[in-house]
């Protein structure tokens, strides 16, 4: 019955072109293997590539940097080891473990002979042009300026939490108007960095990692702390956790920075300048922010207050490492495992306290 | 036609042809792909390999992490 020959030369020719078409095909199908297969490979050996790129983003850009003479991205300048300032220096006393050193109010007076840091210029963004030239400092040694933060042993209780691994990284966008009067501004806010670095290792066991600095294209100079902060919540953070914006202006009166003591830790935050500090104008700012996000609250404590808390509006005196009341410490270093908040996929922003 | 044993040079053009250079091309490739990962951290390759692995951008620990009763804020 199947056979064409006893069928019509019309069904043998369908049948001979049905028969034609499978093994076209087949012969399709093992053309798509023979190369698909192949190129598959290709490309997961790409992917692999890309996964470890991408986790390893700083590194990577670092070593290409360091060693391979690439430019970094457009927009993205990496610290590199190298660039990094020794947290210790003459200045300083010796690096030791912080159980090792002295009781809090011991540490609220450093030991050495108070530096002379050098005072900022200051920082006004509407004759910016005439200042630039004369504000900017004279180079000198960056890591003689800042001093990390005094630190008292902790507590037995909190030292499981302290000890535990924690790994945050930073992208810091640069306000332009500090740009133009600091020459030096890229090592400024490198020095910034690892000295808080070294002080949010002594005082919370955190492991900060800086990912970028950029010059921040803010929307303009005269928008307010609400738009500054929508705009770097929404910026790319090209692999960064935590965005912080340094402002070269005055935190405005009515600008209140938000807690984040729930259950994420913030994600952006901004650092105005302080122009009643004697020392350095965004150091103080930097600590606060970052405390702030990772679940500290400003505080009004007398006994803080008398430390020098930087949680506290007392200011810190000229020459004296910044310090931190042992309740803000308490709860940043019990609240530094939570997850960070992403502002971008949140839609209703942060909660505010 | 007997086998007989591969001379020295023939071994060295198998280890040339198969080992040294596809070797090359595919670390070549890897770290191409390195270098691309590195420096576009957000396109959508690495997103979705981010995502496939469960890793965000290289940090430890942080989708993962218990978070921390609040009530505990005390340390006194």
């Amino acid at each position: 019955m199947d056979d064409p020959s006893k069928l019509g030369p019309d069904a043998a020719r369908r049948s001979g072109s049905s028969r034609r078409s499978g093994s076209r095909m087949r012969v399709a199908g093992k053309l798509t293997a023979l190369l698909g297969l192949p190129l598959l490979i290709l490309f997961v050996i790409f992917s692999a590539g890309v996964y470890c790129g991408v986790t390893r983003a700083d590194r990577v850009v670092a070593f290409e940097q360091r060693w391979l003479g690439v430019d970094p991205p457009p927009g993205r300048l990496v610290a590199t080891d190298a660039d990094a300032v020794p947290p210790t220096d003459s200045d300083e006393p010796p690096e030791t473990p912080p159980d090792a050193q002295p009781a809090a109010p011991a540490d609220t007076q450093p030991a050495q002979p108070p530096v002379d840091p050098p005072v900022d210029p200051p920082i006004d963004p509407q004759p910016r042009v005439e200042q630039a030239p004369v504000e900017s400092p004279p180079v000198t040694a960056p890591s003689s300026r800042l001093l990390p933060v005094a630190t008292a042993p902790i507590g037995p209780e909190l030292r499981a939490r302290f000890d535990e691994p924690r790994v945050v990284r930073l992208k810091l966008m640069v306000d332009p108007a500090l740009v133009d009067v600091r020459e030096d501004w890229l090592g400024y806010i490198v020095e910034l960095f690892e000295v808080t670095r070294v002080g949010f290792e002594r005082l919370f066991g955190i492991e900060l990692l800086l990912q970028g600095v950029v010059v921040w294209d803010a929307p303009s100079a005269a928008a307010g702390a609400d738009e500054l902060l929508a705009d770097l919540a929404t910026r790319e953070r090209d692999g960064a956790e935590v965005m912080i914006g340094f402002v070269a202006r005055a935190q405005p009166p009515d600008f209140e920075p938000k807690a984040w003591t729930e259950s994420v830790t913030g994600d952006h935050a901004l650092v105005f300048a302080d122009r009643q500090q004697h020392g350095d104008r965004y150091y103080r700012g930097l600590l606060r922010a970052l405390a702030l996000l990772f679940g500290a609250e400003p505080t009004h404590d007398a006994a803080a207050t008398q430390l020098g808390s930087f949680m506290s509006e007392a200011l810190t005196p000229a020459g004296a490492a910044p310090t931190l009341d042992p309740e803000n410490r308490g709860k940043v270093i019990i609240h530094k495992r939570r997850p960070i908040a992403d502002s971008r996929a949140t839609a209703g922003g942060p909660q505010e306290i | 036609m007997t086998k007989g044993e591969p001379t020295r040079r023939s071994k060295l053009r198998w280890v040339l042809g198969w080992i040294v250079l596809p070797g090359t091309l595919l670390a070549a490739l890897f770290f191409a792909g390195v270098h691309v990962g590195a420096r576009h951290p957000e396109m959508g390759l690495s997103r979705l390999l981010l995502w496939m692995f469960g890793a965000e951008a290289g940090v430890a620990a942080s989708a993962d992490d218990p978070p921390a009763d609040s009530a505990d804020s005390s340390t006194e």
